[in-house]
């Protein structure tokens, strides 16, 4: 969840790395996580470093021409930034792919210049000339 | 015409396809697997979001890639694929053959075959079974169906949403809805706590600052033609509705992911005994049913959290039936597992004791710091969070159930 700033140093979240659910208070210095309150396990710590700058894999569909089905299923390659992802969405939503596609092909290299890239997570075959 | 196989697999889900591809390399050699849609993999295909195969593939997939590689291991085999065939009759001859009957695309067909696997899934629950009234608008889907139109038709069901239940399936379709530009107004939970995972609350719900109303139920779907919105009412601790609480939510569509329930009527039919607390048929140790050679995986035995518990059991379900088809069970006497405190489902039911054992179970009501005892072997597995909505899963080895000594096995939820 977009942590709560208490102030310019204290962010509040939720642990979401195993279903224990600590409620973790991060205390910044300079931008970076210096110390961490409530985790009840170092992979808390880690969490909240991470969490500072949030980052999600980003799946959606993109329109496909010329196959079987109207949309291919795609994902980011790898975790993309949390608030890049309404501009994400926009440029995804202009997209149009030719078929056939192939699962794991690049739709998008070099995605909003993150060096990641938004791939395939599913085939489409062409349409069968009727 | 009878076309004759030694297993036949009913559904080519995830259950189902893993239990092909487990069979084959057991060694045999006459397998059928019949799918009523045109298409395998079942629901994955179109639950296009990442988190499947972490335990079954020790990656993390969607749905379509988690398909695409049991669909790899398959091409490999001999498997005799029927697609677009509905199995409706299954059948226990004299010698113990069984025959299975059904419509593939209009046509009646039919194979015998020494052993079967039911791995038919489960259904999503209707607003009726949830006792949502009102009207009969456009704009009331199932999550499954709205997840069909947008993931694989690229069509978002509405532009003002209110999702009634907060499963893992309602967090995660309202995420969708959001991503996709959809206004999602509500999620709808009657319990007083979230039905999902707290990483789907947060990655789900407060990261797209949709609201989440616990002890509220949906009464009412309004609107002539189209969705115009639907009434809510809060519930006290009884869950009763609360007079005077009503209120009204504007919504141009409404989305249900009010439960799934596994499809047992052709094993029901078959006389296989069902049990209440799963919804699924009663199993032994070998996910056999009370039909003899007759075994079931996947969501037709358990509504499972992850479908790589699903692959599993499909996994096990056929090294069950190679060994049968191979040589033959041995008449075992089975232990019944029983419902202690706080555990609402267990399976299996019957335990031959024979061999190691994995229990996949749910307590009833949510507990801190709890354990899970099986008592009559004196073994207990720690459970930090107990939850309804997550399922535990146990492995218990044949040493320690050859302790055990009595005709049962308690399994209580307690506190530490
Ligand atoms: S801090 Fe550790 S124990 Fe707490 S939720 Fe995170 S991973 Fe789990």
């Amino acid at each position: 969840m977009s942590p709560i700033v208490k102030d310019d140093q204290v962010l509040e979240f939720t642990c979401i790395v195993c279903p224990m659910g600590c409620r973790l208070r991060a205390t910044l210095k300079d931008g970076k996580v210096c110390s961490v309150e409530g985790n009840r396990c170092p992979r808390g710590i880690v969490y909240a470093q991470n969490e500072v700058e949030p980052k999600r894999i980003l799946i959606s569909v993109v329109k496909v021409s010329g196959g079987n089905l109207p949309v291919v299923s795609v994902k980011t390659s790898e975790p993309m930034p949390k608030e890049m992802m309404p501009e994400a969405m926009r440029i995804l939503s202009n997209v149009t792919v030719q078929a056939p596609i192939k699962i794991g092909q690049i739709i998008i290299r070099d995605f909003l210049g993150l060096k990641i890239n938004v791939i395939a997570t599913r085939n489409v075959d062409p349409v069968q000339p009727s | 015409m009878w076309e004759n196989y030694d297993l036949a697999i009913i559904g080519g889900g995830p259950a189902g396809l893993a239990s092909a591809i487990r069979a084959w390399k057991m060694g045999v050699e006459s397998i059928v697997l019949l799918e009523e849609s045109n298409f395998l993999g079942g629901v994955l295909p179109q639950c296009i979001h990442p988190g499947f195969g972490l335990h079954y593939f020790r990656e993390d997939l969607t749905g379509p890639e988690f398909a695409a590689k049991l669909l790899d291991q398959l091409k490999s085999t001999g498997v005799n694929v029927l697609s677009g065939s509905y199995a409706e009759h299954l059948e226990v001859k004299s010698g113990g053959e069984k025959e299975i009957s059904g419509y593939m695309y209009g046509r009646a067909f039919k194979v015998k075959c020494k052993a079967a696997i039911c791995a038919a899934g489960c259904r999503e629950r209707s607003r009726f079974e949830v006792n949502i009234l009102g009207d009969r608008p456009v704009g009331v889907y199932t999550a499954g169906e709205a997840q069909t139109l947008m993931d694989m038709y690229g069509v978002l069901p509405g532009s003002e949403i209110v999702v009634v239940g907060s499963g893992d399936v309602g967090l995660i379709m309202a995420r969708r809805f959001a991503l996709e530009g959809a206004d999602v107004k509500a999620v709808v939970e009657v319990m007083p706590y979230p039905g999902g995972l707290t990483r789907n609350i947060i990655q789900c719900l407060e990261d797209f600052h949709i609201p989440l109303y616990l002890s509220c139920m949906v009464t009412e779907i309004k609107g002539s033609r189209r969705v115009e919105g639907v009434k809510i009412v809060r519930v006290d601790e009884k869950l009763n509705p609360i007079h005077g609480s009503e209120n009204f939510l504007k919504c141009n569509a409404v989305i249900l992911a009010v439960g799934l329930k596994p499809r047992v009527e052709l094993l029901a039919k078959a006389g296989a005994l069902i049990d209440e607390a799963t919804g699924g048929p009663v199993v032994n140790d070998w996910l056999e049913t009370t039909i003899p050679g007759v075994f079931a995986a996947g969501n037709v035995l358990v509504i499972n959290d992850l479908v790589d518990y699903a692959a599993e059991q499909g996994e096990r379900a056929a090294e069950s039936a190679a060994k049968l088809i191979h040589e033959g069970f041995p008449t075992f006497k089975f232990k019944r597992v029983v419902l202690g405190r706080n555990v609402r489902l267990i399976v299996p039911h019957l335990i031959s004791c024979a061999q190691d054992v994995t229990f996949y179970g749910r307590v009833g009501k949510p507990e801190e710091n709890v354990q899970v005892r099986f008592e009559e072997i004196s073994r207990a597995f720690k459970l930090p969070i107990a939850r309804p909505s997550e399922m535990f899963r146990f492995k218990i080895s044949a040493d320690d159930l050859l302790k055990m000594r009595d005709e049962k096995i308690m399994v209580n939820v307690v506190k530490v």
